[in-house]
């Protein structure tokens, strides 16, 4: 539970006007206070819970629950993007478990709240369960993958950016794949892969 | 070399069609390529479920690195007391830059329709919180957070009267300052009412991301730029460090002399008689540093090894060996302990000559007792009949690399590549490094054993010090690097590539490397190229084409003879193989290869093996050639394998801290029933070969740790200790063999498997596991299931040893497959 930091590396950097822009562009780095990765990831967690609980009354009370927990151990936590993928998941399960024991409330709260269609459910759930996966990455793996899924980038592109060779990006590339193909089948989102 | 569809492949898709698919599906695939897979694809269902499951994750990875394209929020109330208690300014400042150019918002007019719905809901919340709020002004943020629970609860019921309010609210909210700091602070009403004020958050939100996100690029540029360079920091200064220790070690080397030999001649009565026999390989001897003294064994005095003080482990007051167990010779041919059939066939030995007969080491070394029985070393031994049980004590874990591959791939792991002994040798148990001035360190402890009756399970750690003066011995090594068309996969190029920056990494200046490439034929590369001028190495690597075919034999044989051009007496050489497959040129006969580096040994040359990729190496001459060579067996399945454990596993066959290490424990009948060394099949010695230097052995890094596990029958009846465990070591530093031994304690309150030691657990579990795979008798009386509660203890208690995770997803993936 040591803050994320690499050793020798100063906690904070001053933005470097002068020095070129190196070339890893996408590399995200780790909003540095609570506030700041609220901001980031408000949105994709609010997806994440709704594909969850489906309603999304319950997914903003889970999300808010999920920072201020996350408030509490904040400094502690490694991973506190990682950390709040996996909380939302637990928190929405547990929502999920409680929820059958208050069915009959639950069908008047329902009502008026937007109850998602299955289908959208089951793929807000799966990108979310991504995201979890994704945010879990080293910083390497992760900034391999956008610059393959978001920029769309060939390999000889990314080999050229990141210094990688063209065999070491495919293969790395490979590799995560089929490692978030594994995560996705241990946390049971198998069916929505077709 | 392992291109060719192997009948067995049909069944799993190999990972590397995987991969291939892969390529092809995200575009990197050539015209004739994609036009081959597609062809495969179509004969082959199994492959296009592939395709198709790999279409949709990347479909999913690329939604989830995307923005969303209906970005959520949480309902304005929430969101502004969620920001502050989150100590954020909330979005005031947002609001102020929201003259910035922004990004056009792209809602389209039914997701407007629909946020209207949202916001009438929620602004509703708002108001009730609000009121809720502003009532409770000073309340702590427990409060608040109950009361917009409950105020959004009510609002569900009451929107519809609520909704008046509307209007009235932009006015009061406007007429509020934004203070950040104090609770009830309600500018987003303002925002949220109408359509446009609500585009341009959007907008504003989107711009204050997108400076962010602009910040984040220049800080995380900045943060790599300072990793890059912190790393090679690091790098160097891993380097230097090893590079300084030896000329300090070089400092202390005299008074270690003078403490050793202070030691001996201050012992009056030396309680062990050792044979004089020579060290026997050359370079052993450190050139100037070693006076004549040194090729004479040193007996140590009496020493006692600080071992933890926890259940199960015991300060081993130490003995010099002798006094309570009987281990008279007369009878040779009784002493002689298990030799293998394996053994014997790598060994291509065909009589026993007795070690006197001849100075040649490899007919010295008595292999083929005629009491061998196949099969042995599955049974137990009578202690009555067989008190000792000698072996060399080798580490390394590429039988459990391997069986985890093929477990991984689903498929059951070869009972013939399964040696127990690098299945617990694998894990690193954090066993005390010997005290400063003692050469090695041995822990024992003792719990049941859950899979058999009226048995123990020991284990016998023994750890060299991490500060080995060895390294100032200069390496000669030799490479022999598979060029063959298999090796220029993407990933097994790129893990040798790899494998030879570390390697290059671990040289000096005083080094000398010769690059031997080979397939049909083997090539010179580079020519006793300096350490400090390695790097170059890896052009050479890069550059060098592949071709057809394995031959292993004419690269032994030619390295042997360019190794012995560059060889130097006082200096570590070494001749290391890289392949990814079986030899199949040339005479490929195991026994044929072995004899071959078995001959290289005996003129100071030893023989290490890197496996490239776990799918097509031949594991078995691999195995027998580094048993053979004194050497190291390791695995290379991934780059990312070649890690500091592999810089480790390199520095170790580079550096050895302690070489030669034999054990023998010899069992006290009086209180021992029976035995068994679980593994350590073909490392099996003659009881006689542990005094006999000539007779080669493993050997140890420094700071390495090798395990040894036995199972005992202790007799409660019985009298006195089990017995005692004996160690003989070649020790680089000093040059003297170096001779201890401790007791193994009798202890009739061995705690049951499940309240042992960690470390006993994670050797005991992966033991059994190596058993399991192995099948046979054993195997079968090793019920999976009731592994599982120490199973999930070590889970728990090593969750940030990978390798130990490792582990237990065998243990599932075993459990499963044997559907127990």
């Amino acid at each position: 539970m040591e803050p994320l930091m690499f050793e020798g590396a100063p906690a904070r950097m001053p933005a470097f006007a002068n020095h070129p822009a190196p070339r890893a562009e996408v590399m995200k780095l780790n909003p540095q206070t609570i506030a700041e990765l609220f901001q980031s990831e408000e949105s994709a967690l609010l997806h994440f819970a709704i594909g969850i609980v489906g309603r999304r009354m319950v997914a903003e009370e889970l999300v808010q629950e999920a920072f201020l927990r996350l408030q509490k151990v904040w400094g502690q936590v490694d991973n506190p993007r990682g950390w709040l993928y996996r909380s939302i998941r637990n928190l929405a399960l547990n929502q999920l478990r409680d929820q059958r024991h208050e069915a009959p409330l639950d069908e008047e709260r329902a009502a008026p709240d937007q109850s998602l269609p299955r289908e959208e459910m089951g793929r807000s759930e799966a990108i979310g369960t991504v995201r979890m996966l994704l945010a879990e990455m080293p910083e390497d793996d992760r900034n391999l993958i956008r610059l393959k899924y978001l920029d769309n980038l060939k390999y000889e592109e990314i080999s050229r950016r990141t210094g990688l060779s063209v065999g070491n990006v495919g293969f790395r590339l490979h590799h995560l794949l089929k490692g978030l193909l594994d995560g996705l089948q241990r946390a049971g989102i198998e069916g929505s892969l077709g | 070399m392992n291109d060719d569809n192997i009948p067995e492949m049909q069944k799993q898709i190999p990972a590397e069609l995987e991969a291939r698919v892969e390529a092809w599906v995200s575009g990197e695939a050539s015209p004739s390529e994609s036009a081959e897979l597609e062809r495969l694809t179509a004969g082959r269902p199994e492959l296009a479920a592939l395709k198709a499951r790999i279409e949709a994750v990347r479909k999913l990875v690329s939604e989830a690195v995307s923005p969303d394209s209906e970005p959520l929020r949480l309902s304005a109330a929430r969101r502004e007391s969620l920001l502050q208690s989150l100590g954020a300014p909330g979005d005031p400042a947002a609001r102020e830059a929201s003259d910035a150019p922004g990004f056009p918002t792209l809602a389209s007019i039914v997701r407007r329709q629909r946020n209207e719905r949202r916001w009438v809901l929620a602004i509703a919340a708002c108001l009730t919180c609000g009121l809720f709020l502003s009532v409770m002004f000073q309340g702590s943020y427990q409060r608040q957070y109950a009361a917009s629970r409950n105020a959004r609860m009510e609002s569900l019921k009451k929107a519809p009267e609520q909704l008046k309010l509307e209007v009235e609210l932009p006015a009061s909210a406007a007429a509020e300052p934004a203070e950040p700091a104090s609770a009830p602070n309600f500018q987003a009403p303002a925002a949220i009412v109408l359509d446009e004020t609500q585009k341009d958050k959007e907008a504003t939100s989107r711009t204050v991301a997108a400076m962010q996100s602009q910040f984040a690029q220049e800080s995380a540029a900045a943060v790599s730029r300072d990793l890059a360079a912190s790393g090679t920091n690091a790098g160097s200064g891993g380097i230097a460090a090893n590079g300084a220790a030896p000329s300090g070690g070089g400092e202390n080397a005299p008074l270690a002399h003078g403490d050793r030999f202070a030691l001996v001649s201050g012992n009056p009565a030396p309680a062990l008689s050792l044979s004089a026999g020579r060290a026997p390989r050359a370079q052993a001897k450190g050139a100037a540093a070693a006076p004549v003294e040194n090729e004479e064994p040193t007996a140590l005095e009496p020493f006692v090894v600080s071992g933890l003080e926890d259940k199960g482990s015991y300060k081993a007051n130490s003995t010099l060996a002798g006094t309570r167990v009987r281990t008279d010779l007369n009878d040779v041919a009784s002493s002689i302990s298990v030799v293998t059939s394996e053994f014997l066939q790598d060994t291509k030995a065909a009589g026993a000559p007795s070690p006197a007969e001849s100075d040649d080491m490899a007919k010295a070394a008595p292999l083929a007792p005629a009491k061998t029985l196949a099969g042995a070393g599955l049974e137990e031994a009578v202690a009555s009949r067989e008190p000792v049980s000698t072996f060399s004590l080798h580490v390394g874990d590429v039988s459990f690399r391997l069986a985890q591959a093929a477990l991984a791939r689903g498929e059951a792991p070869d009972p013939g590549r399964i040696r127990p002994e690098e299945f617990y040798n694998a894990f690193s148990y954090g066993d005390p490094a010997p005290a400063m001035a003692e050469k090695i360190a041995c822990r024992t402890e003792q719990s049941a054993d859950p899979t058999m009756q009226q048995r123990n399970l020991l284990r016998i750690a023994m750890t060299v010090p991490a500060t080995g003066r060895a390294a100032a011995q200069s390496l000669r090594l030799t490479a022999l690097l598979d060029t063959s068309g298999s090796m220029e996969r993407e990933d097994r190029a790129a893990a040798v590539r790899r494998a030879m920056e570390v390697l290059v990494s671990l040289l000096g200046k005083d080094d000398r490397v010769t690059l031997v490439g080979f397939a049909r034929r083997p090539r010179l590369l580079a020519d006793q190229v300096p350490g400090d001028k390695a790097a170059k190495l890896l052009d050479i690597i890069a550059h060098t084409p592949a071709e057809g075919g394995t031959n292993m034999e004419e690269a032994i044989k030619i390295g042997g003879e360019l190794a012995m051009r560059q060889y130097a007496p006082a200096a570590q050489n070494r001749l290391v193989i890289l392949t990814d497959g079986a030899a199949n040129l040339g005479d490929a006969d195991p026994a044929h290869l072995a004899a071959l580096v078995e001959t290289l040994r005996q003129k100071g040359l030893a023989f290490d093996a890197c496996g490239v990729g776990t799918d097509g190496i031949d594991d078995s001459v691999l195995e027998a050639l580094t048993r053979k060579g004194s050497g190291r067996y390791y695995v290379l399945d991934t780059p990312e394998a070649a890690d500091a454990g592999f810089a480790r596993q390199l520095a170790g066959a580079f550096r050895p801290a302690a070489e030669n290490v034999k054990v023998q424990v010899r069992f006290n009948p009086a209180r021992v029933g029976s035995y068994r060394l679980i593994g350590f099949e073909r490392h099996r010695l003659n009881k006689e070969d542990f005094r006999n230097d000539k007779v080669a052995a493993a050997a140890l890094a420094a700071g390495e740790a090798a395990v040894a596990l036995y199972e005992v029958e202790a007799l409660p009846q019985g009298e006195g200790e089990l017995g005692e465990v004996h160690v003989r070591f070649h020790d680089t530093a000093s040059g003297a063999m170096v001779e201890r031994s401790w007791t193994l304690p009798y202890d009739p309150y061995v705690p049951a498997f499940d309240r042992a030691t960690p470390t006993m657990q994670l050797a005991g579990t992966a033991a059994f596991l190596a058993e399991k795979l192995r099948g046979g008798a054993r195997g079968e009386a090793i019920k999976l299931t009731e592994l599982a509660p120490v199973v999930n203890a070590l889970r728990s208690h090593y969750a940030h040893e990978a390798r130990v995770q490792e582990l237990a997803a065998m243990y599932e993936r075993m459990r499963r497959m044997r559907m127990e």
